[in-house]
């Protein structure tokens, strides 16, 4: 077991800024610091949106009722302001910096990409079909940082769900390729980041022609 | 590194060793030692250091290195801990290229102190540390056990690094009586100096092993065993066994992966990723290295099988399709010859595993040459439910005649059964007392295989790209 306890998770903006540099989509999104700023996101971006808190003490922010989605117009912008300060303070929250505001993405496929440092392997990769196929059977592939495309596409098929990955009975699958691609430059990401200790890219969501990442947690040192 | 590895081949190939701690009363290691390098047949010249007699077990004594009147290359310490720095002063001056530190108390004791004590004794000097804390280390070429526990003669392709002593000697022991031998037994202990990557680099090199056993519960030199590893497996087989630790402890505020990766998980895919063969159990760690030791690495799954059991060929079968091998069929015409060239009642021919209750070890041979005559597999198995007495005698050429690789699967045979697998290994054929150790065997080796080609960079495109 991972034993370095000796870590903090950035925020979800600062995350995403990662991601950015490396060129991995995400879906349009404001960091909002008030209602008035949350309400010109929700005009900047469109419906539906997905509204989720932003502090220093939540990492899993579900756990806190402090994700809404499916916001389809302004007065559910502010009801869902409301409901998530009001949740996240009935759980102790103090500190609060802001909302994250989003695009909504489209149903898909859910896919988790991860990275942890092993203490005898250094930065390593993980990928996994998202929910029971990771949470519960546990079907997830394993390599050592850096990979290269070919090593990510022995990854993706080393699940043993990897036939819904690749489309069955009339079910298309998702974008392999750009999936492949996501595993390697995640990679990249650990080893240029020695400070980062685990990446928790869950979900990401795999349609036929692309892929989104819809949540980020990145764990730096210290 | 070429340093070090010249230094470990130069420790190992000592020409002369100073047992210090040398001792005169049969139950102290310092005895053992001097008793089991004289019955090991080493022939350097051997010194006892101990300060009250002249001789040992015949050996010359001395009281202290440096009254040595000749070259000492290796010194051999099983002195309390208090006297080992004392030694390794004396070693360095008396221009030793190493030591084998035998004596416990140091890290494993809580001393890490005393460690690096150790290594400040030795740096610069051009003087390495095996151990400290083992049982000790056996090298074949130079007729070396170094060892507390246990003699070895038979000289065999496997060699052994490992930090349990106790584990290293079980592997050596069945590969001793089973009549395979080894080249090298490295038992690690606590690593101070010289290193399993260090160790596995050496015998990269070293022409008399073909296959690594590498037994570990943690990775000292953890940059230089990523970057080994490939490396050494890319030549040589590296069968692993690495107790896991499944201790996944709760975590709060971790991320999804953090708590999905055990330890253990990942050790798994990195040796998958590097080409090392890791297994689960103490048995499939001898299975596998003695399948690649005796064996040429299989050029595909395809299994032909004689059986002279129906019973033990249904087992066979149900095993070979769980590891990924194929049993092929083959025309008719061939199932013909075979009935043709041999009339053992009550068999079938018509299937792979043929079914032949044969108790005459020529018609074994008759029926694998014809399949060879028509290449109908990458692999030969032979099933024995029943003592086939001479069998040793008549089936290993023929099967190393085919170059391809084989074993035999030898059950319910009593006393000719002990015989013959003994006899059939000392011929190169690795011989199993049931299905599912032979053809697990099978099955790592062809994981291997092609790992080693992709590794190689001999073949360019995944499952995925095939349209898998």
């Amino acid at each position: 077991m991972v034993n370095t306890v000796n870590q903090t998770f950035i925020m979800e903006n600062d995350a995403i800024k990662i991601l950015e540099e490396y060129a991995i989509p995400y879906p349009e999104y404001r960091v909002a610091h008030n209602l008035m700023e949350i309400k010109d996101a929700a005009k900047q971006l469109g419906y539906p949106l997905v509204m989720k808190v932003l502090s220093p003490q939540i990492v899993h922010k579900s756990d806190y009722g402090g994700v809404i989605v499916g916001i389809n117009n302004i007065n559910e912008v502010i009801g869902a302001y409301h409901q998530i300060l009001d949740n996240v303070k009935a759980k102790g929250v103090k500190e609060i910096f802001g909302i994250l505001v989003c695009k909504q993405a489209a149903d898909g496929m859910e896919l988790i990409i991860g990275g942890i440092y092993d203490e005898i392997f250094g930065p390593v990769l993980m990928f996994g079909m998202g929910g029971i196929f990771v949470e519960v059977l546990k079907d997830t592939s394993f390599r050592v940082c850096p990979i290269d495309e070919f090593e990510a596409m022995e990854m993706i098929s080393g699940v043993k769900s990897f036939s819904l990955l690749a489309g069955i009975r009339g079910k298309s699958g998702i974008d392999l390729k750009s999936l492949a691609n996501m595993l390697v430059i995640v990679s990249r990401i650990m080893i240029d980041h020695p400070e980062i200790r685990e990446i928790d890219l869950n979900p990401i969501r795999g349609y036929e022609k692309s892929l989104m990442c819809l949540d980020a947690r990145i764990a730096i040192v210290g | 590194m070429e340093k070090t590895i010249n230094q470990i081949q130069g420790m190992l190939s000592a020409k002369s060793i100073a047992v210090v701690g040398a001792s005169a009363n049969p139950k102290k290691w310092g005895y053992m030692f001097l008793e089991n390098i004289l019955k090991g047949g080493y022939q350097g010249k051997l010194y006892a250091i101990n300060p009250k007699a002249t001789e040992i077990l015949g050996i010359p004594a001395y009281p202290s290195i440096l009254d040595i009147p000749d070259k000492v290359e290796l010194l051999l310490i099983c002195v309390p801990v208090d006297a080992v720095f004392d030694i390794l002063k004396q070693g360095i001056k008396k221009k030793a290229q190493g030591a084998v530190l035998i004596t416990a108390g140091f890290r494993e004791a809580g001393r890490i102190d005393l460690e690096q004590k150790l290594l400040d004794e030795i740096k610069d000097n051009d003087f390495r540390i095996i151990g400290p804390n083992i049982a000790g280390v056996n090298f074949m070429p130079n007729k070396l056990s170094a060892n507390v526990t246990m003699v070895f003669h038979r000289m065999g392709p496997i060699g052994i690094i490992s930090q349990s002593g106790s584990v290293s000697a079980i592997v050596a022991e069945w590969a001793e009586y089973g009549g395979i031998g080894i080249t090298s037994l490295i038992n690690l202990g606590n690593q101070v100096d010289l290193c399993e990557t260090d160790f596995l680099e050496y015998l990269r090199l070293q022409d008399d092993t073909k296959v690594i056993s590498l037994y570990l519960e943690g990775v000292k030199d953890k940059e230089g065993f990523k970057r080994v590893l490939p490396q050494v497996s890319r030549e040589k087989p590296v069968v692993v066994l690495k107790p896991g630790k499944t201790d996944l402890g709760k975590m709060v505020a971790r991320s999804h992966t953090a708590s999905m990766a055990g330890n253990d998980q990942i050790f798994s895919a990195a040796c998958q990723q590097y080409g090392a063969i890791r297994v689960d159990d103490l048995e499939s760690f001898f299975d596998s290295s003695k399948f690649f030791a005796l064996n040429p690495l299989p050029k595909g799954n395809r299994v032909f099988a004689i059986s002279s059991s129906g019973g033990l060929a249904g087992i066979v079968a149900d095993e070979i399709s769980a590891n990924q091998l194929e049993l092929p069929p083959f025309s008719a015409e061939i199932a013909g010859e075979f009935a043709a060239s041999v009339s053992v009642g009550g068999s079938n021919y018509k299937n792979n595993p043929i079914d032949m209750p044969s108790f005459t070890p020529e018609e074994y041979c008759t029926i694998l040459e014809i399949a060879d005559s028509y290449d109908l597999a990458d692999i030969y198995l032979v099933v024995l439910a029943d003592p086939v007495e001479g069998i040793e005698n008549y089936l290993p050429p023929i099967l190393k005649r085919t170059n391809k690789p084989a074993a035999v699967i030898y059950a319910g045979g009593g006393e000719a059964e002990r015989r013959g697998t003994i006899a059939m290994q000392k011929q190169g054929i690795p011989v199993y007392n049931s299905p599912e150790r032979a053809v697990r065997s099978m099955g790592k080796a062809i994981w291997y295989a092609k790992k080693r080609g992709v590794l190689n960079g001999e073949h360019c495109k995944s499952n995925v790209y095939n349209g898998k």
